[in-house]
């Protein structure tokens, strides 16, 4: 008999078989669940996949936000990508595998979007370590090579390590420090200055030797940075006493539960990450200075993040003509545009025009958005 | 879908599962392949990736096509089309072209209407004259490790597998400029001037405009730097003319030129004896055979003595029968400082285990850790790990 997945995107040509769909239906419960652990989220909020049933994966409201994610992900996966998989069935036997590849996409997919500052730190640090180990400065000792939460990594080869082995008390507040000097590059850096902050990684890894440590768990590392960024980064957004427009920052760090995106045409259908295309691909029809591009481009990627954290996001600034001072006014948490110019590195006196841009460029996508589907999608 | 039966909520996801399915089903008319199709090639049947053809050489020719997937990023040379199945992601770095013989019609998983084929095209030509320029929005992107992954072990291993299998050509701009800042390969091949030659013929073949022209720049280029190197050499011709004469003119200054010329002498004495020295066999030479360091925990460490005038140390570092691979890795670090003093991919096994000579100015006196990895398709698998003690 065919494999469970297999066989209901079989039968999804035909007449529906409800004990099938059951059936998969639970079968993915399963597959989310051990995802959940093993990407080390069975912990954390709900929220951070863009799920606001409940604060956390247990308790009470536990089983509905599982159900929720179920659902999300059916949703990505069974109507979504259906073509795809059906597709890649003509050409083979099962499609087993490719329904849990979809589901890594769909976490990749859903962590990028509702946690971007944690998901930013891990796409950081793996890219450092991924150098380190080209380079020769630490070794996979267990574990995925391509470098996930559990793989285990050491200074010197030839010590055997397994995976649940290996200490991660003392590593917390070592790396916690390290912020000190990655922040705020670490999450803002771009393009080539990407590479900086991944050589002042690979450096603060190497401290970490003489320090005793002589191996680790990637997530011994990660975990410990990610926390500390969410709370540095919500510290350094927080409102300053100054008068003047103002954009929002992020909630608290760890706050248990955020509320969804403004609904807006565009985003109501489509993904952050599409809008950023149709902006992108509205800015390359702009003539403009590649200064400009470029100060356009760092802003974008400052209010795509915190898109990601907040609701009364700056996206919204960008998409409602009410203009940064009206929003600003009736906005908590705030973050000046003279701290924004710093952190961006953007003059501030460029800042309003820019974000009229940007406006702009919103409108126009959701001009497209209300085309029809095959005639908006310009972006590329 | 939790109890026995079905939640209001799975009923709806469930039909709109069977709508998508239905709809499916009954768009594959059986009929001859053509621009704008999607297919399933059996040749990468392996990979989860699809094909667009986007245009026709001749009317009996190969099409060219690029490799579609649903990996949710999008980096600067990729594009989101809509297809009667759903949306795909181009990856426009990837082309190929695809014999007609290998699009069976059953395995038609789509088409997309004229407006997305004509940017697909616009796309790939972009990519393809102008090489590759990371979009400042979508370079975040660009520099996943999670999108590099995909594109390495997915997409780039697809196309090459649609070459030989389904006896197609490969698209002459499939393999754009590196990005300056990007993560370095991890092992790249420096490029060839008659791999530029065969590509520069094949593009005139292929009759793409715009490839042709840009090879027409190379060529020119290729031709300037010809010119300007017959240039240099005529000039350095002359130079090499003024000195020689010069050094006629010198050879009568007699109290300048005698210091010189014993001075010359003695070089070329020295350089000499050196030769000869090649000749000679040479008398114990140090060798330290190394054992690695697990197997040593718990023995005293022993130090090598390297003589000053010794201009190597020969290193024999011991390895497991089972550790087996195409190539080794080599990294000599200083202990204690952590710094990488010496590094190499191209080490080879032989029946006493790696083999390497050390410069002696590359281990001065100290204390150091060799680490040593085997390296298979790209990757780097640690073997052992090494400690060497040099002493004078």
């Amino acid at each position: 008999m065919e494999p469970l997945f297999t066989r209901f995107v079989r039968s999804l040509e035909g007449t529906q078989d409800e004990r099938l769909a059951l059936a998969a239906w639970e079968g993915l419960r399963e597959i989310l669940k051990g995802e959940l652990r093993r990407r080390g989220l069975w912990l954390s909020p709900p929220s951070y996949l863009g799920i606001y049933t409940g604060p956390s994966w247990t308790g009470e409201t536990g089983a509905e936000a599982l159900e929720e994610l179920v659902a999300e992900c059916y949703s990505f996966i069974f109507v979504d990508r259906l073509g795809r998989l059906q597709a890649q069935l003509k050409a083979k036997p099962n499609i087993e595998g490719l329904i849990l590849l979809n589901v890594r996409h769909f976490f990749l997919e859903r962590q990028k979007a509702h946690d971007p500052l944690g998901y930013r730190v891990y796409e950081m640090v793996q890219a450092a370590v991924l150098q380190a180990i080209d380079g020769g400065e630490l070794f996979v000792l267990s574990g995925d090579e391509q470098v996930r939460n559990q793989t285990v990594l050491g200074f010197a080869i030839g010590e055997l390590a397994r995976e649940d082995e290996v200490p991660a008390g003392p590593l917390g507040p070592l790396v916690a420090r390290w912020n000190d000097e990655l922040l705020p590059a670490l999450v803002l850096a771009r393009g080539r200055h990407q590479e900086e902050v991944w050589g002042r990684i690979r450096a603060l890894i190497r401290q970490l030797e003489p320090q005793g440590v002589r191996r680790f768990r990637f997530r011994d590392v990660l975990d410990p940075l990610k926390s500390d960024t969410r709370r540095r980064w919500a510290a350094l957004l927080e409102g300053e006493e100054e008068t003047g427009p103002r954009v929002a920052g992020p909630p608290g760090p760890d706050g248990p539960v955020r509320r969804t995106l403004p609904e807006t045409a565009v985003e109501s259908r489509e993904s952050l990450e599409k809008l950023t295309r149709h902006v992108s691909a509205a800015v390359a029809r702009t003539p403009m200075d590649p200064r400009t591009r470029d100060y356009l481009a760092t802003l974008w990627h400052f209010l795509k993040l915190q898109a990601g954290l907040d609701a009364a996001s700056p996206l919204e600034l960008a998409t409602e003509g009410e203009g940064a001072e009206a929003y600003a006014e009736e906005t908590e948490g705030t973050l000046s545009q003279r701290r924004l110019a710093q952190l961006l590195g953007i003059p501030r006196e460029r800042l309003p025009g820019l974000f009229v841009t940007l406006r702009q460029m919103v409108a126009q996508a959701q001009a497209r958005a209300r085309e029809p589907r095959s005639r908006w999608e310009e972006a590329g | 879908m939790s109890g026995e039966a079905l939640s209001r909520r799975q009923r709806e996801l469930l039909a709109a599962s069977a709508a998508a399915g239905l709809g499916r089903a009954t768009a594959a008319p059986d009929r001859l392949a053509e621009a704008g199709d999607v297919f399933v090639l059996a040749a990468t049947a392996q990979h989860p990736v699809e094909w667009l053809l986007l245009e026709r050489r001749s009317p009996s020719g190969p099409f060219l096509a690029v490799p579609a997937d649903s990996h949710p990023f999008l980096g600067s040379r990729d594009l989101e089309l809509e297809s009667s199945t759903g949306p795909l992601h181009l990856r426009c770095e990837a082309g190929v072209w695809v014999e007609p013989e290998a699009l069976l019609p059953d395995r038609r998983s789509g088409t997309v209407g004229a407006e997305d084929l004509q940017r697909a095209r616009q796309k790939l030509e972009e990519t393809a004259r102008e090489g590759f320029r990371p979009d400042p929005f979508l370079e975040e992107v660009d520099l996943s490790p999670e999108y590099e992954e995909w594109m390495r072990e997915v997409v780039r291993p697809a196309r090459a597998a649609a070459g030989p299998a389904a006896n197609v050509q490969r698209f002459p701009p499939s393999t754009p400029a590196p990005i300056p800042f990007a993560r370095p390969a991890r092992r790249a091949a420096p490029p060839r001037l008659w791999a530029a030659a065969a590509a520069v013929f094949f593009l005139l073949s292929s009759g793409l405009v715009f490839w042709t022209l840009r090879q027409r720049q190379t060529l020119e280029g290729l031709e300037a730097r010809s010119r300007a190197l017959e240039s240099e050499l005529a000039t350095e011709r002359a130079s090499r003319e003024g000195e020689r004469r010069t050094a006629e003119a010198a050879r009568g200054q007699a109290l300048v030129g005698e210091g010189r010329a014993r001075e010359l002498s003695e070089q070329v004495a020295a350089l000499e004896k050196k030769l000869e020295a090649g000749d000679r066999p040479w008398l114990n030479p140090p060798v330290a055979i190394l054992q690695p360091a697990e197997v040593m925990r718990g023995t005293a460490p022993r130090s090598y003595r390297l003589p000053a005038e010794a201009p190597f140390l020969t290193v024999v570092l011991r390895i497991r029968e089972s550790d087996v691979y195409p190539a080794y890795r080599l990294v000599v670090t200083g202990e204690g400082s952590g710094r990488v003093l010496w590094r190499t991919d191209e080490l080879e096994r032989s029946a006493e285990g790696i083999q390497v000579a050390l410069p002696g100015r590359l281990v001065p006196p100290g204390r150091y850790r060799l680490s040593l990895s085997g390296l298979d398709s790209g990757k780097a698998r640690p073997v052992a790990d090494y400690e060497l003690t040099v002493a004078r």
